[in-house]
């Protein structure tokens, strides 16, 4: 029974959608439901699939495969103009050749509504007139749209003399004015300097207060998604990461990448010992977490607030660290601390400390937030090229194993093994940068070769997301494998 | 005294010379002084002069008072706004399905290549083609070797245009409820007024001037106004051919101002 109820407050769900552009996939087996009067945000870098996402819900896009419901009922070959939700777009999309009471009249128009009457067909069968809205019922409906994004007298204003805000506030009328039950933004405040944007937030949740519909909004700023969601979806390379309340994503990201993403933090690399005990930078610290395998690698993520500033002596600490940096920000100072004098620890404090100063760190067991590792080891199944040569993502590596050319093997490679070089062409295979997460003395990236296949690199380097590398392994690095004929096939 | 000083002003003038982008712009100032402005001024007071050089209204009042001359006039006008709209019911489709493609352009060089081939060469092959159908040669001939000859200045502009349009006019469109036919009517087909304009623009005008074509695919039975013309100024009537030019020259006037006016303007910046 509680079952049901919960499903009927579920206006959109979708199930396992992926949308797969020229065999890249876009959107890759997303599911999710979204409640009714939710205000809901798509969060993530361009290109991780949330602008397809959104989309799909609103119908200009045909999901590759998965099915989207609406109020329990398959809406995915419906064709736009029927679904019931409207959208804002990124760049408003306003007619240029209407004025902005006809732009926002553009839906009402076309509106058909019960007339009351009846009437019956030669079957029998009794349906009730449709008619056209009234010129008075359009006119009313488009007054009180442009009062409540406040430009009463702007009617008969043309579009393009309006100014980016006002353009912005003329789209969201025009979409609410339809009282669809779900407004769909896409970056709707993208164009718009600071001080608006701040201004627009504010006003878009207090109209998402006042009509109480479902508000689906996409951004790829954080601290927007934060400020104004009920629920936030993070999203990366077209996979959902997260789904959870804005205080959920923050205090309690559910792996590195949504950690990184959402605000400042430290990860470190780090190994379960046992539960409740974690060791990170040579060090076994107490924490809260359980359920890990013994000795299982895991990622730590502590938030730079999160971390205590005590005198060096202090018996509660649980490390020392010299300040290497301290930086008044506004409202805190932001301190750089080194940890062995390799590890970088980011700390939020109210009180200045010196540079060069040793001091003593402390964290609650309960701040220290333990992720399983995404992987920790590339591992590709291939074939040998031939005797000493194995190929991996379209490249020829030459390698230490004996077998014969066509042999199914598994090639594994440390994270730390593989060589990123700036030119592509010095590297056997090209990849694009799609991720680097600073891990306190390294940087985790992720390259994407050619073929799909995203290597994990651990680097000395910061590389450029978006940047196309090239990659290389040392040919005693290359840990091959013979996979056993039977279970190849 | 005087000489000299007129000297001295001159030598200052060649010494202040200076190379500013002005400059450049001289040599086609000085063309369109010769070869644009003078034939108009001359066209103009041909106007007004008979053939003994005196000052007479005549040429315009015989121009008005032969029926001929008015009947020739409404027939070209007559062909000129039906071969623009044959224009724009064939171009407007070509042009909107070449829009949605991504070969697209490709398809439209192959529509401007015949372009290149001179206009005489194409109408005769036009004419070989008639002949080789039996069909008569008349005002219906004519209509078709215009619409053949001016069509891709139909095209192009609309083709320009409709690729132009952001899609999201259309996804709004549909967003708010529109059904495919509603976002063409309410969306795509306001937002490619401006390049429906240049293409109207772009083919009335050239086809209500249009001569030789009339003449070679009618075997001369049909004669358009800018047949005419030529026929007068051929047989030396300077001043009623003038006349006509001027007429003709108003025409073109009117519908441009028109055409801007319905365009507020946007006509130059989509003119291909």
């Amino acid at each position: 029974m509680a079952k049901k109820t919960s499903k009927k407050n579920v206006i959109i769900e979708l199930k396992n959608v992926s949308k797969i552009y020229d065999g890249k996939p876009a959107v890759n087996n997303v599911s999710m439901s979204i409640k009714r009067g939710e205000f809901v945000t798509f969060l993530g870098p361009s290109g991780c699939g949330k602008t397809t996402t959104l989309r799909m819900i609103a119908g200009f896009e045909k999901p590759t495969s998965g099915s989207v419901f609406f109020n329990g009922e398959d809406i995915t070959a419906m064709p736009p103009h029927l679904r019931p939700v409207n959208t804002v777009f990124q760049k408003y999309a306003l007619f240029p050749h209407l004025n902005v009471f006809n732009n926002i009249a553009f839906g009402l128009k076309m509106k058909k509504v019960p007339s009351g009457e009846t009437f019956t067909d030669k079957t029998g069968a009794t349906y009730e007139k449709l008619r056209k809205l009234t010129k008075q019922e359009i006119a009313d409906k488009v007054n009180a749209a442009l009062k409540m994004v406040d430009l009463e007298d702007y009617g008969h204003r043309n579009v393009h003399n309006l100014s980016g805000g006002q353009q912005q506030r003329v789209a969201i009328a025009r979409a609410l004015v339809n009282e669809p039950q779900v407004l769909l933004l896409d970056e709707p405040l993208g164009a718009l300097d600071l001080k608006m944007r701040k201004d627009m937030q504010i006003e878009l949740m207090n109209m998402h207060k006042k009509i109480g519909i479902t508000f689906i909004y996409v951004t790829h700023d954080q601290e927007e998604a934060l400020t104004m969601s009920d629920t936030i979806v993070v999203m990366r390379n077209g996979e959902i990461q997260q789904i959870a309340s804005p205080q959920k994503v923050y205090d309690e990201p559910a792996n590195a990448f949504v950690a990184d993403f959402i605000g400042e933090s430290n990860i470190f690399s780090g190994i379960m010992r046992e539960d409740f005990k974690v060791e990170f930078f040579d060090r076994v610290i107490e924490c809260v977490d359980k359920g890990f395998k013994r000795n299982e690698p895991i990622d730590v993520i502590i938030r730079p607030e999160d971390i205590y500033v005590l005198p060096k002596d202090n018996p509660a600490s649980l490390m020392s660290a010299v300040v290497t940096d301290c930086v008044f920000k506004g409202d805190h100072y932001q301190i750089i601390a080194l940890v062995d004098g390799e590890n970088e620890l980011i700390i939020h404090d109210t009180a200045e400390v010196k540079e060069g100063e040793t001091i003593g760190i402390f964290i609650k067991p309960f701040d220290l937030h333990i992720m399983h590792k995404a992987r920790i080891i590339n591992e590709i199944e291939t074939e040998m090229w031939d005797t000493g040569v194995v190929e991996i993502c379209g490249g020829k590596f030459p390698c230490n194993a004996p077998y014969e050319g066509g042999t199914r093997v598994k090639v594994s490679i440390d994270f730390d093994d593989v060589i990123v070089h700036d030119d592509e062409e010095d590297g056997i295979i090209g990849g694009e940068v799609v991720s680097s997460i600073y891990k306190g003395s390294y940087y985790q990236c992720i390259i994407r070769a050619d073929n799909h296949y995203d290597f994990f690199v651990d680097t000395t380097d910061d590389w450029l997301k978006g940047d196309r590398v090239g990659i290389s392994v040392a040919p005693e690095k290359l840990i091959v494998e013979k996979i056993a004929e039977d279970s190849a096939e | 005294m005087k000489a000299k000083e007129f000297f001295l002003k001159g030598v200052g003038k060649i010494k202040n010379f200076r190379l500013t982008r002005k400059v450049f712009a001289y040599p086609y100032v000085l063309f369109m002084l010769i070869f644009v402005l003078a034939p108009l001024v001359i066209l103009l007071v041909n106007a007004f002069l008979d053939t003994d050089q005196n000052f007479t209204f005549d040429n315009f009042k015989s121009f008005f008072t032969d029926s001929v001359n008015v009947r020739v006039l409404s027939l070209s006008l007559a062909v000129g706004l039906i071969t623009t709209v044959l224009c724009l019911v064939i171009g407007y489709p070509v042009a909107y399905i070449l829009s949605k493609w991504s070969s697209g352009s490709i398809i439209v060089l192959l529509i401007i290549l015949p372009m290149w081939v001179n206009f005489l060469i194409r109408t005769y092959a036009l004419k070989a083609i008639f002949a080789l159908l039996d069909t008569t040669l008349g005002v219906g001939t004519v209509i078709i070797g215009m619409v053949y000859n001016f069509i891709p200045y139909m095209i192009m502009p609309l083709h320009t245009t409709l690729t132009n349009i952001d899609p999201s006019y259309a996804e709004a469109a549909k967003d708010l409820g529109a059904n495919g036919v509603q976002t063409f009517l309410k969306s795509t087909l306001p937002l490619s007024l401006p390049g429906i304009i240049s293409g109207i623009t772009m083919v009335f005008i050239p086809t209500i001037s249009a001569f030789a074509i009339s003449g070679m695919l009618s075997n001369n039975t049909v004669l358009m106004f800018g047949d005419s013309i030529n026929l007068r100024f051929a047989n030396q009537l300077y001043g009623i051919g003038s006349v006509m030019s001027l007429i003709m020259l108003v025409f073109v006037l009117i519908l441009n101002f028109f055409m801007n006016k319905a365009n507020k303007g946007e006509a130059q910046k989509n003119l291909w």
